[in-house]
């Protein structure tokens, strides 16, 4: 993660806050994150956010 | 980051046998003249990361055999390769590519008639084959690849940006995006959305299962599919509406640039009047100089005419003062006489006496004898005398030289005058250019007037569209608490939560793009702008201002934007931006420059030279001795200047790279 990752991330993370503060912090963080570590694997990120969003169905948990 | 340790290349193109290049932190310079192989060995760089070439030429197609050594070619050998060492966040990493003949083939015709071997190390260890690809990728994708290794002949392709309807600017601008890290935020984006309508099929089909939910799923799909189809024309018209506005905007630049060329007219004709009648006038004063010129020869005789004149003047003096004094005389004894005959005073007017008589007589003789008389040869000398000086007063010409010099003076200031609205004409031409430009603004304002139509008629169905949203939404959300309500359940609520977090999800990354790019834009010109100032020396030149495609303007004091700029600053322009972008950029890495002052003044040159060490971390220049200063270029880079090689010319079809300085 570099400096420009983090802008990405502040950035996100300011809109969640101010407009969509109902949205966990946590979850927006890691679909960032699959996003930055996966830019040249599309399958692989589309596979990782997945499971993620599953992970925070409560049906799921 | 990335950072270039070495360069081994093995008979490529001119570089026959193995030679090697390495690099530092800072500016190397690789100085070679033209035909040495400067854009083959940028094609080296980029043939190591991304296994192409890329001609000036569209006309090459067999790539590879042109890359064999062309001595070797004479001899029948066919192979090279190319050995990169580089570090990548830190790790050292070693790529090597090589080409050779498949087997069986003695004479290539095609690049399909060589194999390739690639070879990549991490650290200590062989990255897979299956995995090679993928890690180069990320180390420098091919997309970006423009903005590290760039040929300096086609840097005018960034022109294109600021052209909307151009698909060049587009596949930029998308490039642009790539290296500042967006598509990010946009492959969040997707992957949210797909999870999204997964989430709402799987929200459904839940709801289904309840046979009295039946008829309100079956209205919510329909409702949804309505939804899709309205939300897909939203976006059509959305866009089409924006291309039209770009195509607005050019046209109000070109109208702008036709205002000017109207102008321009209109100052043109204005000149051509003032020629026609500075030519007549000059006509004119010609002619009359032309005739005061055939007495010219006069001023010749002027010192002899003002001598002769002077002496008829004194003669004439004396003779009209000899005529005045008997004149005088004979009127005064004239006077007496007819007192003396009248008996009467002439001054008081009293009766004389006797001894007035006597008196007056004796007066009148005495005038008589001192009386001269004035000959009738005197007065027809007198008379003569008086002709002659008219005569010699009009041959004295003593003012025609300053007259001829006034008149020659005002054909000269004529002249400049003609020559000046001439000149001032010729440019009005050349700038204007062709000649129909009448019919061309008139086409521009019909077409500003057609396209301003149809942005009202956009606006007018997508306000209808996004009201149809509207009340489309308001029905599904009608219809789900319907379903809400007649059985709620655990897994129906469950999911009905998650759809709703995903729904936010996705608009908190569609809002969260726009955001970031109006920050990056900001930021590319900010930096861009910093840097243009820094090399542009034009001070009417203030700023940047950046376009929707990243394309930049030059900004004037006034605030007005340059619609004409040169070639050269052009130049200036991409090398801003391209300096920016790698300021702002995740992917940061060294910047490999082929021939970038072909276009730029000497002073651009040595301004650029001096801000090489701010574009990149590494910046490898490849020139020519003339493109910039040696003694300029090591002075003002100083310790900046990492590193220096020449091309040394064997023979036409073999260079040589040799250390051109030691390093200090």
């Amino acid at each position: 993660m570099n400096d420009h990752h983090n802008e990405i991330q502040n950035t996100i993370e300011q809109l969640r806050k101010s407009k969509y503060p109902s949205l966990s912090q946590e979850l927006v963080k890691q679909i960032l994150e699959i996003e930055i570590n996966n830019q040249e694997n599309r399958i692989e990120a589309n596979r990782l956010i997945s499971i993620t969003l599953k992970k925070t169905w409560p049906g799921e948990a | 980051m990335l950072e270039f340790v070495e360069l081994k290349i093995t008979n490529f193109g001119p570089y026959k046998d193995t030679q090697v290049i390495k690099f530092d932190k800072g500016v190397t310079i690789i100085w070679g003249d033209n035909g040495r192989g400067k854009t083959i060995l940028l094609n080296a760089f980029r043939y190591a990361l991304l296994g192409i070439v890329k001609e000036r030429s569209k006309q090459k197609k067999n790539n590879l055999i042109s890359l064999c050594n062309w001595e070797n070619i004479e001899q029948g050998i066919y192979e090279f390769s190319v050995q990169l060492s580089f570090k990548y966040n830190g790790e050292p990493y070693e790529l090597r590519r090589k080409f050779q003949l498949r087997p069986g083939i003695v004479e290539p015709k095609s690049d399909n008639d060589f194999e390739e071997e690639v070879f990549l190390q991490k650290s200590n260890s062989i990255v897979s084959q299956n995995e090679l690809r993928q890690q180069l990728t990320k180390i420098m994708p091919e997309q970006v690849s423009r903005f590290f290794l760039f040929d300096g002949e086609l840097l005018s392709e960034y022109e294109d940006l600021l052209d909307n309807n151009r698909a060049i600017s587009s596949k930029i601008k998308d490039s642009i995006e790539k290296i500042l890290g967006v598509p990010i935020l946009i492959n969040a984006l997707n992957d949210v959305n797909a999870e999204y309508e997964k989430i709402n099929k799987q929200y459904l089909k839940i709801a289904n299962k309840n046979e009295s939910n039946s008829q309100i799923i079956g209205a919510l799909e329909s409702a949804n599919v309505k939804l899709s189809h309205l939300q897909r024309s939203y976006n059509l018209y959305t866009k089409e509406k924006e291309t039209e506005i770009q195509r607005k905007k050019i046209i109000e630049v070109e109208l702008s640039r036709t205002e000017r060329v109207r102008a321009q007219i209109e100052n043109k004709n204005k000149l051509l009047q003032e020629i026609n009648s500075n030519e007549e006038r000059r006509i004119q004063l010609q002619a009359t100089l032309k005739e005061y010129s055939k007495d010219a020869w006069l001023v010749l005789l002027n010192p002899i005419v003002k001598e002769k004149l002077l002496m008829i003047d004194k003669e004439i003096k004396s003779l009209e003062h000899k005529q005045y004094k008997e004149a005088n005389i004979t009127n005064e004894i004239k006077k007496l006489s007819q007192a003396i005959h009248s008996n009467l005073c002439p001054t008081c007017h009293r009766d004389l006496e006797e001894e007035n008589k006597l008196e007056i007589n004796n007066k009148i003789k005495l005038l008589k004898e001192t009386v001269i008389e004035f000959t009738d040869s005197e007065k027809s000398r007198l008379e003569y005398l008086q002709r002659n000086k008219t005569i010699l007063r009009a041959q004295e010409v003593q003012n025609i030289k300053e007259l001829i010099n006034n008149l020659n003076s005002q054909i000269d200031d004529l002249t400049v005058k003609i020559i000046d609205s001439k000149g001032k004409v010729n440019e009005i031409n050349q700038s204007i250019g062709k000649p129909d430009q009448y019919e061309t603004i008139a086409n521009l304002n019909n077409d500003h007037a057609i396209i301003i139509n149809n942005i009202r008629v956009l606006d007018d169905t997508i306000t209808r569209i996004d009201r149809d949203i509207a009340e489309t939404n308001s029905n599904i959300n009608i219809l789900t608490k319907k379903i809400d309500n007649t059985r709620i359940d655990n897994e129906l609520q469950n999911i009905l939560t998650l759809k709703e977090s995903v729904l936010s999800l996705r608009d908190l990354f569609k809002d969260g793009i726009s955001i970031y790019r109006d920050k990056l834009r900001e930021k590319v010109q900010l930096d861009a702008s910093m840097l243009f100032r820094r090399i542009s020396h034009e001070k009417d030149f203030v700023d940047l201002v950046i376009n929707d495609n990243y394309g930049l303007n030059i900004l004037y004091r006034d605030g007005k934007e340059n619609v004409n700029r040169s070639a050269g600053y052009e130049h200036i322009i991409a090398i801003s931006l391209i300096g920016a972008l790698q300021q702002n950029a995740p992917l940061s890495g060294p910047i490999v420059m082929d021939s970038p002052f072909g276009r730029l003044d000497e002073v651009h040159s040595k301004n650029i030279s001096a801000a090489l060490g701010s574009l990149s971390h590494q910046v490898i220049l490849l020139a020519y001795e003339g493109e910039i200063d040696v003694q300029f270029a090591r002075h003002t880079l100083g310790s900046g200047l990492s590193n220096e090689y020449k091309l040394e010319r064997i023979s036409g079809k073999h260079t040589k790279i040799v250390e051109f300085r030691e390093k200090t």
